[in-house]
């Protein structure tokens, strides 16, 4: 049922950042100086910003930058993780103490605190939000790839394959790859919703992506500055960040109960 | 355990030294000229040329390099480019500031998150368990800085209850002072950083201890108990939570590592004294040996949390120990 509840939201908001005319036909740039900090009415359903900005038409168009910067630094971390993982739990002796220490030293720093560090000398920007997001979060997937590697090549069916001459690379990404995969969806699903807290984390602390990119953070950032005339700014804008993250956590554990036995309904 | 807990202790050396090198790479990092992308585009030749020679940044390398860990090594971080004070000062004022958050936000999630998730794993499958579940569900997805606004808005702009900015005096030396109207405006300071930073926690931790103690209700020694007659009470307190409680210590411990990464937000919303909010500004006004220094000891004093609750795991469950 809350996996259900999860693809919907997340379809939702896919669907507002694929086409986000859709919803609504307001430009997210055009200022209507008049109408700023105005209360959501007829015209503007969520109202406008410090600007005058309609605040869904940003909301909407942020949805876009949102996913862009989970999706490609979860893929990016992704990516680093499993070939990692994969190349230290097969090859085991130096190359997987190498790993196993490049990993206890990112470990080593808080999440946030390492990406925002990351951030200040890459400079502000989608780039190096993602760049610093993947950094951050590659571990996760490194140490669950390299356990289950390490148990995956013990078996059976990969000593089958090499005694028909299958080579290195064939056994890793025919046959060990494919065992690797569901702890990987999972954990990148609910890494999707990290990283869109932790990219408007960053805008909120004025190093993410910059304006005047619709970002949910800087949104937000800019409405705490007018919670007393407008907090529908702040409001609205938190909201479709946490509608974000909840879609994606209730996804993640919708398809980890599908793919894990253990958590599946009696 | 001795021997255990001197091998642990050993295999952090390198952890905090790599961690160490990755600070020093953070100002390899920065584009072009580190001491223009510093002191910006309207320095002297001299100026950078002073300045390059204060960061060390006109010798080789591995100099550079090795200079840098001998005087970390020294618990020597430079002194700030902004403030013109040693690094280890700023760190050692915010610091106190900081574990005092994250140790009440930690008090905090453990009081109510365990006996949450204790009723809701009672009452599995009423709807207390689903109303539970569901409020751990939004804690654990609600961004920390939007729950601080909420606070804000809540508390301090519309019930003006509670101060939204700063800290009082320091809580343990007003309580050990017997300063009580000190103690009580400490705590109206500390009351709404604490519940932002503890909610993510306090939620994570009821879905745990739920999760944990269905876990181990499905036993089989707690059937025996069951079948011996012993009371549901008596069965849930002195079998199940017992058990159940190996998990939790270990997710109690790495949340108050955790915590100290989280104070970056939360500092910088209630203007908190700490060491978040001391990098958050440093990092504004590029002041680097200051986010450096930060940086490197808030993550020795992660890691140093790890492994506090490595050892007291392997205290609690002995098997850890012998692997």
């Amino acid at each position: 049922m809350s996996a259900k509840v999860g693809a919907a939201v997340i379809a939702a908001i896919v669907l507002a950042a694929a086409a986000p005319a859709l919803i609504t036909r307001v430009n997210p740039e055009t200022l209507d100086i008049l109408s700023r900090l105005a209360p959501p009415a007829a015209g503007h359903p969520l109202g406008t910003d410090h600007l005058g900005r309609d605040l869904l038409s940003r909301l909407v168009h942020g949805a876009r930058l949102s996913l862009l910067v989970a999706v490609v630094s979860v893929g990016g971390a992704v990516l680093i993780g499993v070939v990692l993982g994969l190349l230290a739990g097969f090859y085991g002796r130096w190359v997987d103490a190498a790993t196993m220490r490049l990993v206890d030293t990112f470990l080593a720093f808080p999440a946030i605190l390492l990406a925002l560090a990351l951030v200040a000398v890459l400079g502000a920007g989608v780039t190096s939000v993602i760049i610093a997001l993947a950094l951050v979060f590659w571990t996760q997937y490194a140490r669950v790839v390299r356990a289950v590697t390490l148990a995956e090549k013990e078996k059976a069916y990969v000593e089958g394959a090499r005694a028909i001459g299958a080579g290195d690379l064939r056994i890793l990404l025919r046959h060990i790859l494919p065992n690797v995969l569901s702890p990987v969806i999972i954990l990148a699903t609910l890494g999707m919703g990290s990283a869109v807290v932790a990219e408007s984390t960053l805008s909120f602390l004025g190093m993410g992506v910059q304006p005047p990119a619709p970002s949910w953070g800087w949104t937000l950032a800019f409405g705490t500055r007018y919670l007393r005339d407008a907090p529908h700014i702040a409001t609205f804008s938190g909201l479709a960040i946490m509608a974000t993250v909840l879609g994606f956590n209730l996804l993640g554990d919708g398809i980890r109960d599908l793919l894990d036995p253990k958590f599946r309904p009696q | 355990m001795t021997r255990y807990a001197a091998r642990r202790l050993l295999l952090l050396v390198p952890v905090i030294l790599s961690a160490a090198v990755v600070t020093f790479a953070l100002l390899l990092l920065l584009p072009g000229d580190p001491a223009l992308a510093l002191l910006g585009q309207e320095a002297s030749e001299a100026e950078l040329a002073r300045f390059r020679h204060l960061l060390g940044l006109d010798r080789p390398l591995l100099v550079q390099l090795g200079l840098y860990l001998w005087r970390v090594a020294h618990a020597d971080f430079g002194r700030s480019i902004t403030l013109d004070t040693p690094v280890l000062r700023l760190i050692g004022s915010t610091l106190p500031a900081t574990l005092e958050l994250a140790t009440a936000s930690i008090i905090l999630a453990v009081l109510v998150g365990i006996p949450l998730g204790l009723l809701a794993a009672r009452r599995r499958g009423t709807p207390i368990d689903t109303g539970t579940m569901l409020l751990a569900q939004l804690g654990v997805s609600m961004p920390v800085f939007w729950l601080g606004v909420l606070l804000i808005l809540l508390f301090a702009v519309k019930l003006d209850w509670l101060p939204s900015f700063g800290r009082g005096a320091p809580l343990l030396g007003a309580l050990l002072a017997g300063d009580r109207a000190a103690a009580a405006d400490s705590l109206r300071h500390l009351l709404l950083p604490t519940f932002t930073l503890a909610f993510f926690n306090l939620a994570l931790l009821s879905r745990l201890t739920r999760w944990a103690l269905l876990e181990v209700l499905e036993e089989d020694f707690v059937r025996t108990a069951r079948a011996k007659g012993q009371r549901e009470r008596a069965v849930l307190y002195r079998h199940a939570l017992r058990n159940a409680l190996l998990p939790i210590v270990t997710i109690v411990g790495l949340q108050f590592g955790n915590a100290l990464g989280g104070a970056v937000v939360t500092e910088t919303i209630y203007g908190w004294p700490g060491m978040g909010r001391l990098v958050v500004q440093a990092i504004g006004q590029r002041d680097f040996p200051v986010v450096q220094g930060a940086v490197l000891v808030l993550a020795v004093l992660f890691s140093l949390f790890n492994l506090a609750v490595d050892l007291t795991y392997a205290f609690i469950d002995p098997r850890i120990r012998y692997e």
